[in-house]
């Protein structure tokens, strides 16, 4: 899952990153609002962290600039701005959940966890897809009942797969949402990790698309 | 309380009445002197007629020759009198009867002398000169009763009276009627003022009378500043707020990464900081209510009210809660936008973290307040809780967690519009039900115009 993180405190930013990368996101950290907004439309990211008071173009000018134009990646304000009317401003510019400062860290990925789910249809709590739930504490999957460890970046392609059941995935769109850009990284290394996975929860799982790239899901 | 058509009418009153009273004393005196000037002239020049009229006759001595005066003076008590006197020798006119000109004591020759006198309640003007006629020393003394003269005057006055205070009477409406229209721009701004605090306009219209103009460009200039100051706060505010609350949650995690790594003080810390962020959100709301102090405002209830359920429709996605909306398009909140939007988001709020699935919202507007209610269908409150939470205005949402500032910024915002608030068990829904009375207009008296 790769998120782009739009927060300008030169203290909270950085930190906020690291805490979000320890739970296995990939974060794109940007610091002003013409930043935001550009990477914004890049469509490699899942999800959008927005704090409303940044430099150069304000947050809600940046989520109304994406909203008008078709960009419906879930977005998350996350602001010290706390009257209501501030709320009703942000989801009618097209916010989708709205945290206000200070704030824990549980209960951000909380909420980014439940976006998520919600930015792919999926209902229940837990991510499940084919027979599989993810773990996200610990992050480990269990299969039939038993609980597979699986290596920081296994669970980041899993996750990803899970949240996409039954989709083509390309080698790059997994490597874009796996890493964030200060990540060297090398869509080789995708096959390597698939190879893995598909040791640890069974190769029909995965299914190669040749020339395509990969699909998550039990064959229908 | 002064009024200045009050003012204006006995000013007008009082000086119209002075010279109206030194005009009527005027023309008394100077008619009567103008009489009397005219009555003397005739006495003087009927004085030269009796001197003609006395001669020497050769054996009788001194006579008055009666055909040379005028027949007045034969016809008893006639009102014109005369009497001679040649050396000590005097001759009466014969309307004088017994009576006699009373005379002054001494007298020069050529000395004219017009007195006005008393005769037993009849004013008597009397002229008296001496004369050398042939060697002679003659006394001459006229007298006229002039009560003739009073009596055209006393009707004069009162004709004058009459009129005067005819005159009067008519002027007085004038003046009526004229400061009636010099004041009909003020009375009209008056009215305009209502409009102002009532809403219906948000500036004064610009008016033709020049004393009038400044102070409506004064009204105007101060609705503004007021406007701009309470913009300026709220920003000042909502930065302070911005400002203080990112440090506050970096400072947070730091206390979370120190509990992590097993350092006790940890917890203490967290408790204090997490006062401190609630007495700051407080404090903040508080200070960002408005309260009804500008004029010219009228939010239209229903389009906030959808925005508002659309968002907490979001917020509280996996409720699916069916809001039930009963909102004229005419009914308006009479004070500032963030302030209704805050008093209903704080409401539906508490509602929506209690109720099951439904929620209804009424707002009602009548002349003099507007109504608003809001009712879950969720666990409500205890009876003896209703009075508890009224009484001190407690929080609702203590047991739910989140931004916890509820009823407090409710019952808040409720006072600041001298509004009042009513919490009861909802017949329809079964939980709790709030009810919200603000005034239309915290000052009734100024829109009776």
């Amino acid at each position: 899952m790769r998120i782009l993180l739009a927060e300008d405190d030169p203290a909270l930013g950085p930190e906020l990153k690291t805490a979000l990368a320890k739970h296995g996101y990939a974060v794109d950290l940007a610091v002003n609002g013409i930043d935001a907004q550009a990477l914004g439309e890049e469509d490699i990211y899942d999800l959008v962290v927005l704090d409303l008071g940044l430099p150069d173009k304000s947050g809600l000018d940046v989520l109304r600039h994406w909203r008008s134009k078709k960009n419906n990646i879930p977005v998350l304000i996350l602001t010290a701005r706390s009257a209501w009317q501030e709320r009703v401003d942000g989801f009618e510019a097209g916010a989708d959940d709205y945290l206000c400062k200070p704030f824990h860290t549980e209960e951000l990925l909380v909420r980014m966890t439940a976006l998520l789910r919600r930015a792919n249809q999926q209902i229940s709590s837990q991510l499940e897809s084919s027979g599989l739930s993810l773990d996200e504490n610990s992050q480990s999957v269990i299969k039939d009942g038993a609980e597979v460890s699986l290596t920081g970046t296994e669970y980041r392609l899993l996750r990803y797969m899970m949240h996409n059941p039954g989709r083509v995935l390309s080698k790059l769109q997994l490597v874009e949402h796996m890493y964030d850009d200060g990540t060297e990284n090398d869509s080789n290394v995708v096959e390597a990790y698939i190879k893995m996975l598909r040791k640890k929860i069974g190769a029909e799982l995965i299914k190669t698309k040749r020339g395509q790239g990969y699909v998550f899901g039990e064959p229908t | 309380m002064r009024s200045i058509q009050a003012r204006l009418n006995f000013g007008f009153v009082l000086v119209t009445l002075i010279l109206f009273v030194v005009l009527w004393l005027g023309q008394g005196w100077f008619l009567r002197q103008m009489a009397y000037d005219f009555v003397s002239a005739r006495l003087a020049s009927d004085a030269y007629t009796l001197l003609r009229a006395v001669d020497m006759d050769i054996g009788s001595g001194w006579r008055l020759d009666q055909d040379k005066t005028s027949s007045v003076y034969e016809q008893p008590m006639s009102g014109h009198y005369f009497q001679v006197a040649v050396d000590d020798k005097w001759f009466f006119s014969r309307s004088l009867w017994d009576a006699k000109i009373p005379l002054s004591d001494h007298q020069d020759v050529g000395e004219e002398r017009i007195r006005l006198l008393d005769m037993n309640g009849a004013p008597w003007l009397v002229y008296e000169n001496k004369f050398m006629k042939q060697g002679r020393a003659i006394r001459v003394a006229l007298a006229e009763d002039v009560s003739f003269i009073e009596a055209s005057l006393a009707q004069l006055t009162w004709l004058f009276a009459g009129v005067g205070g005819v005159l009067l009477l008519v002027l007085l409406a004038v003046q009526v009627w004229v400061i009636r229209q010099g004041l009909s721009s003020l009375k009209a701004v008056r009215h305009e003022i209502a409009q102002l605090k009532s809403g219906h306009i948000r500036q004064l219209p610009a008016v033709e009378t020049k004393e009038i103009e400044p102070l409506v460009t004064e009204i105007n200039y101060l609705v503004q500043s007021m406007e701009m100051r309470l913009q300026r706060s709220r920003n000042a505010v909502g930065n302070l707020a911005h400002a203080s609350k990112t440090p506050l949650t970096v400072i947070d995690r730091q206390i979370e990464a120190l509990i992590e790594a097993g350092y006790s003080q940890g917890k203490d810390m967290q408790e204090q900081s997490s006062r401190l962020r609630g007495m700051m959100e407080r404090e903040l709301t508080r200070a960002r209510i408005a309260g009804a102090a500008l004029p010219g405002q009228r939010i239209y209830i229903q389009e906030e009210l959808e925005k508002l359920v659309r968002t907490l429709k979001a917020i509280y996605r996996e409720k699916a809660i069916n809001f039930q909306l009963d909102v004229s398009a005419t009914t308006y909140f009479p004070g500032e936008r963030d302030d209704l939007v805050e008093l209903m988001g704080n409401l539906l709020d508490n509602a929506s973290k209690w109720t099951k699935s439904q929620i209804s919202i009424v707002a009602r507007m009548d002349d003099e307040s507007l109504e608003l209610i809001v009712a879950d269908d969720g666990p409500g409150v205890a009876p003896e809780d209703l009075e508890r939470l009224m009484n001190r205005g407690e929080r609702l949402d203590e047991e739910t967690s989140g931004h916890g500032l509820g009823m407090s910024i409710i019952s808040e915002i409720i006072r600041q519009y001298q509004g009042t608030c009513k919490l009861s068990h909802s017949a329809t829904l079964g939980g709790l039900q709030v009810q919200v009375i603000l005034p239309r207009q915290l000052d009734m008296d100024l829109a009776e115009v």
